[in-house]
């Protein structure tokens, strides 16, 4: 059909060619993945990461080393909120998170309850004349942060129910996990598969063992698997949680049998983790930083420390896409990937190399490669640096106000080694610290956000695409 | 090395000293004396550059009158020795010839300013990358190491701080050296050439007939500075990267003014001291104000030059 009134049609025909032309020329969209275990520090370093590139947008330095990359931030034109459009996943309430740890009574954020998305738009000028000529580029930066638990159950995609019950039950053979898991291991040695597949049988074995992991979550263990069981999620406890790891679970269970409920739920249960959770989220973006707490984790003692190096190696496997055929094809994920050892306010800058090279020990191969870093962070900076005298020698420590406290003091670190450490390290008991209070921030955090080491992170996971 | 384990420094050690010094350092909490309050940590971030205003109307008119007029010559050239060789081919050989003579003169024009603006942006980002102590070693070096080579061809004792740069564990080392075994020495001499300049123009202001040409002659002599401080520092700026250099200058002067250029009071009474820029000053109050921002323009594009961030 002709339209009634051309010279509107050719206009519109003309402004459509045009913002086609500019979406295909100067929008980029770069998804970033945010990873780490629980209590690693991923929704701070959300919100500061944020909050001090809104800042940037205002014409404040507040990350150096990211601004040097796009011509001292002379090629910065603006930093926006880029609009949610009609995405499924909950939107990341940055405004709420800054709010709490702005307040009177500033306090950490509460653990992840939840999947949620931000992004945020950086109109950027091009560094060469004539790219100009183009207009400027729109760099929308998604962000997606989500509970760290649910992320050790990437790695339960890959397993059968057989697999995943020889895997936990060889772990729980551990003394530290047995001594934890001691109620339903006793438990479960008066179970059989081959059992009747009751339902209160299962709701029995599932509510031990879902104890047992927060107990062994208390002592610094992050190789807790499944994670929805730590942190069930806005849905709540559904029925295809209810599964617990058999020692005699095996690769054809007869119907009807335990083995065979077990089996059917832990199905269920991967496959809505793949629905729900992981299609189209966390299987699709271009870069990553992995957070770790590897100074809580070398304070927790050798067990925590060793669990922790296995579940972020567990983790980086498998959110890699990177075989020759991805390669090839010039799919590989991710292209830049930044480790970084979070909670580096804990120690005094003179140990902060010791920490991140601790991490780089830790992730082995994993931290090795092009596009690869490894950094010591403190998304929010809550101590200041001090020299104090303890056993009557002069020790350099960080000064805050521990959480729970009302009072400042200081904190010796201890020796932070460089590479893992030897028994003698081990041999004292572990130290579980919560950590300190936030500091005193603007609450609208117009100046951003003091951190540490968070710029150089940034401008090595996300320089080049800014450049 | 006595390993200490971590801890709160205000709880008492668990075990003997003897045994405390032999094991790791526990970690530990100590109660404060004298700080107290809420954690404010120092947080003052700078200011980041204004966003460039891009290409202008202006700017984008010249280019195009620049393009027309290029493709004008060139095929009006090209036209004229066709003409040329169809009246007979002497003639089309010889105008060929003089055309790709002078073809060839803009030609190397062009590229000493493309040579200019590159070295320009080689100092640029070894700037950027002796700033961040995070870069990468092996590019800092080499880029320092080519930097120096170029200075070492003016200021000799640049070339002895090579191994020096070879053997650097990191780029905070890297900087030291530039920093002791370059700077100093590009220091000195950027300073005489800028007290040659103070003299010199100083000299001629006060012979110029008319006080409206004062800013001519200064001009004059400023670019001249500009330029042999520029060729000091391993640059042979053309038109552009001369352009380029002064706004970088007055950027530098602009961001040390308040600190860097009033350091420089000792060394410019140098300046005043010199016979012949006193009796200028005294005769000619313009020449003496000429002459000594000459001096400060050569300090200030010594700054812009150097891949050491200004002090």
């Amino acid at each position: 059909m002709l339209p009634t009134d051309p010279v509107a049609w050719l206009r519109s025909l003309l402004e459509t060619g045009i913002r086609t032309a500019d979406d295909t020329l100067n929008e980029t969209v770069i998804r970033l993945a945010v990873t780490g275990l629980s209590r690693a520090g991923k929704t701070v370093f959300i919100v500061s990461m944020l909050a001090n590139l809104l800042a940037m947008g205002r014409r404040v330095d507040t990350l150096p080393a990211l601004a040097r990359r796009i011509g001292d931030g002379a090629r910065l034109r603006s930093v926006t909120r880029a609009p949610s459009g009609s995405s499924t996943v909950p939107h990341f309430d940055l405004d709420a998170k800054l709010e709490a740890l702005a307040g009177r009574e500033p306090s950490w954020p509460d653990r992840t309850a939840d999947l949620s998305r931000i992004a945020l738009t950086l109109t950027l000028d091009r560094s060469h004349a004539l790219g100009r000529l183009a207009g400027p580029r729109r760099v929308t930066l998604e962000v997606l942060d989500y509970p760290g638990e649910w992320l050790l159950d990437l790695p339960m995609l890959g397993q059968d129910y057989a697999d995943w019950s020889r895997e936990t039950m060889a772990s729980l053979s551990h003394p530290l996990r047995a001594a934890e898991a001691a109620p339903f291991l006793t438990w479960l040695s008066g179970v059989r598969g081959s059992d009747p597949g009751d339902e209160s049988v299962a709701r029995r074995g599932y509510t031990l063992y879902r104890e047992a992991l927060h107990r062994l979550r208390e002592h610094g263990l992050r190789w807790l698997q499944p994670g929805r069981a730590l942190n069930p999620g806005p849905r709540g406890e559904a029925p295809v949680l209810f599964f617990f790891p058999l020692p005699d679970a095996s690769d054809r269970a007869l119907p009807g049998t335990l083995a065979a409920l077990l089996a059917d739920r832990h199905a269920a249960y991967l496959d809505d983790m793949r629905r729900e959770a992981f299609r189209g989220r966390l299987d699709r973006f271009d870069r990553q930083i992995v957070l770790v707490d590897v100074l809580g984790a070398l304070h927790a003692g050798e067990a925590a420390f060793d669990d922790t190096a296995r579940a972020i190696g567990a983790i980086a496997r498998a959110l890699r896409r990177d075989g020759l055929l991805a390669r090839l094809l010039g799919q590989a994920q991710p292209t830049h990937l930044g480790f970084a050892a979070t909670k580096a306010d804990h120690v005094p800058a003179t140990m902060r190399p010791a920490l991140a090279s601790l991490l780089r020990d830790l992730l082995g191969d994993a931290a090795k490669g092009e596009g690869r870093s490894v950094h010591a962070v403190a998304s929010l900076r809550a101590t200041e640096d001090v020299r104090v005298m303890r056993d009557g020698r002069s020790v350099e420590a960080v000064s805050g106000i521990p959480l729970g406290a009302e009072k400042r003091r200081s904190f010796d670190p201890g020796h932070v080694p460089a590479t893992r450490p030897g028994a003698s390290y081990w041999a004292a008991p572990p130290f579980l610290f919560e950590g300190f209070r936030p500091p005193l921030i603007d609450l609208h955090a117009r100046n951003g956000i003091p951190h540490i080491g968070l710029d150089t992170l940034l401008a090595d996971v996300l320089g080049d695409a800014l450049a | 090395m006595t390993d200490r384990r971590p801890g709160f420094t205000d709880e008492p050690a668990a075990r003997p000293v003897a045994e405390r010094e032999a094991a790791p350092r526990l970690p530990g909490l100590l109660e404060e004396e004298g700080r107290g309050g809420p954690v404010a940590p120092a947080w003052a971030p700078a200011e980041l550059s204004v966003p460039g205003a891009g290409w202008g109307t202006l700017s984008l008119a010249a280019a195009g009158a620049a393009v027309l007029l290029g493709a004008w010559a060139g095929f009006g050239l090209a036209g004229l020795v066709a003409a040329q060789f169809a009246a007979s081919a002497v003639l089309g050989w010889l105008s060929l010839g003089v055309v790709g003579a002078g073809a060839g003169l803009v030609a190397a024009a062009f590229w000493r300013e493309w040579r200019g603006l590159a070295s320009l942006k080689r100092v640029d980002r070894l700037r950027a990358l002796l700033a961040d102590p995070a870069s990468p070693l092996d590019q800092t070096r080499s880029e320092a190491l080519a930097w120096v080579r170029g200075v070492a061809a003016r200021v000799s004792e640049a070339g002895r701080i090579i191994p020096a740069i070879e053997a650097a564990g990191s780029v905070s080392e890297i900087a030291a050296h530039l920093a002791g075994g370059v700077s100093l020495a590009l220091a000195a001499e950027s300073a005489r050439l800028g007290r040659r300049a103070a003299v010199e123009g100083g000299a001629v202001v006060a012979l110029v007939p008319s006080p409206s040409l004062d800013a001519v002659v200064a001009g004059w002599r400023g670019l001249r500075v500009v330029r042999e401080v520029a060729a000091l520092h391993g640059f042979r700026p053309g038109l552009a990267a001369t352009a380029k250099l002064l706004r970088r200058t007055v950027s530098i002067a602009a961001t040390t003014a308040g600190a860097d250029l009033l350091a420089q009071t000792t060394a410019e009474s140098l300046v005043g001291a010199t016979p012949v820029v006193r009796q200028l000053a005294a005769s000619v109050p313009g020449a003496g104000i000429a002459a000594f921002r000459l001096y400060r323009l050569a300090i200030a594009t010594a700054a812009a030059c150097s891949p050491l961030p200004p002090r």
